[in-house]
């Protein structure tokens, strides 16, 4: 469990890095500042949610972007303007330099944002936004890295049957 | 050749890199143009570090002696009642952030905050108004007219400190198409008028003496 000096601690030396964060999905600085205190003040109203075998840096950084997608979602489903928020996102990524995989990458996170449960759409964040490897996404979902490539796989068929 | 991943950047950026992954960050950067080209796009997002900006303390609006110990103080946020009808589901934001601490909701006197304003807006204005009627132009600093919002997102240029005053306090953000007359701003809120195609943001301070724990027996 953190205490209140650890979270002193995480706040001067992450509000940047986690304002950052939100920013790079949110694409504003405004609601990326309101989802930082956000952030902090969940920490402050449950330190015990910190699980403490993991390192603190991800479950910020975990926290932060779960923060930041439900935050999206709930902007954009009053202006249906998910292109454009997608597209947005994607000035932050090093996109993939195959058209089709970029073409890809794009659509599974814009429904992953749209429709998938918090965790799926942080692993397929993770995984075609992030440029994470399944370690790093396992680690920040607190699942096994088989669970998150069979999470992923199964997202993707179900995208492709939704397809055709 | 694999980048630099959204996770590695966070761990970077809040100084949490063991020196052996901070050295491979810097060399890959020496090596990787797409990732110098996300490091420059990344030094355009917020700053890492809130720079406290020169400080002052409120003037003792109030005017009633210090009273209790401690005060604590709650902030509620709401579209202030003052903003006509449509402008109730307006988009500007006014966010208070309290420099280099942790914001709780609650703060303590000597604690600094300072204010953002956030509008697609021409014409903003920060007032603080006390329950006494007394008030303050918090942005631009000692103003009688709104200030011109150049930039979409403005961190007001002066910082507070929270002084040991107890009652009620209301930092009021006008966001509006055309220049705002404090005096005029002054006139409606204190009659409680509403102000015409003006986005009025409100934080709502209580500051109350804290009661002290009882003793054990």
């Amino acid at each position: 469990m953190l205490s209140p000096r650890d979270i002193d601690a995480l706040y001067r030396r992450a509000r940047g890095a986690v304002t950052r964060r939100a920013q790079s999905i949110l694409g504003n600085s405004a609601e990326a500042q309101d989802v930082a205190q956000e952030v902090f003040a969940a920490l402050v109203e449950s330190p015990e949610a910190f699980r403490a075998d993991a390192a603190a840096m991800t479950y910020l950084f975990a926290l932060a972007t779960k923060m930041s997608i439900t935050r999206l979602r709930k902007r954009l489903a009053r202006h249906e303007a998910w292109e454009h928020a997608v597209g947005l996102m994607w000035s932050f990524a090093i996109p993939p330099s195959d058209p089709a995989l970029l073409a890809e990458a794009k659509q599974l996170v814009s429904r992953a944002l749209q429709s998938a449960d918090d965790v799926t759409a942080t692993i397929v964040l993770g995984h075609c936004f992030d440029g994470m490897n399944q370690g790093e996404v396992a680690e920040l979902v607190g699942l096994s890295r088989v669970t998150v490539n069979q999470r992923l796989q199964a997202f993707r068929a179900n995208l492709q049957e939704t397809a055709s | 050749m694999t980048h630099i991943s959204a996770l590695t950047w966070f761990s970077y950026e809040s100084k949490s890199l063991s020196l052996g992954a901070w050295l491979g960050l810097r060399v890959h950067l020496v090596r990787c143009a797409a990732c110098r080209e996300q490091y420059r796009r990344r030094q355009a997002l917020a700053p890492l570090q809130m720079r406290a900006p020169r400080t002052w303390g409120l003037v003792a609006i109030a005017g009633a002696a210090a009273a209790a110990a401690v005060v604590l103080l709650t902030f509620t946020v709401q579209r202030s009642p003052l903003g006509d009808e449509l402008t109730m589901k307006g988009s500007s934001r006014f966010v208070l952030h309290q420099v280099n601490a942790v914001l709780r909701g609650e703060c303590q006197p000597g604690d600094v905050l300072q204010g953002e304003v956030f509008s697609s807006r021409p014409f903003g204005l920060v007032i603080l108004l006390s329950e006494s009627g007394a008030h303050q132009v918090l942005f631009p600093p000692g103003g009688n007219r709104s200030a011109v919002l150049k930039d979409r997102s403005v961190r007001m240029p002066n910082s507070w400190t929270v002084d040991r005053e107890v009652g009620r306090e209301r930092f009021i953000a006008l966001f509006s198409d055309r220049p705002l007359v404090v005096s005029d701003v002054l006139s409606a809120l204190v009659q409680g008028q509403a102000l015409a195609d003006v986005e009025v943001v409100e934080h709502r301070c209580t500051k109350s003496p804290s009661v002290p724990a009882a003793e054990p027996k």
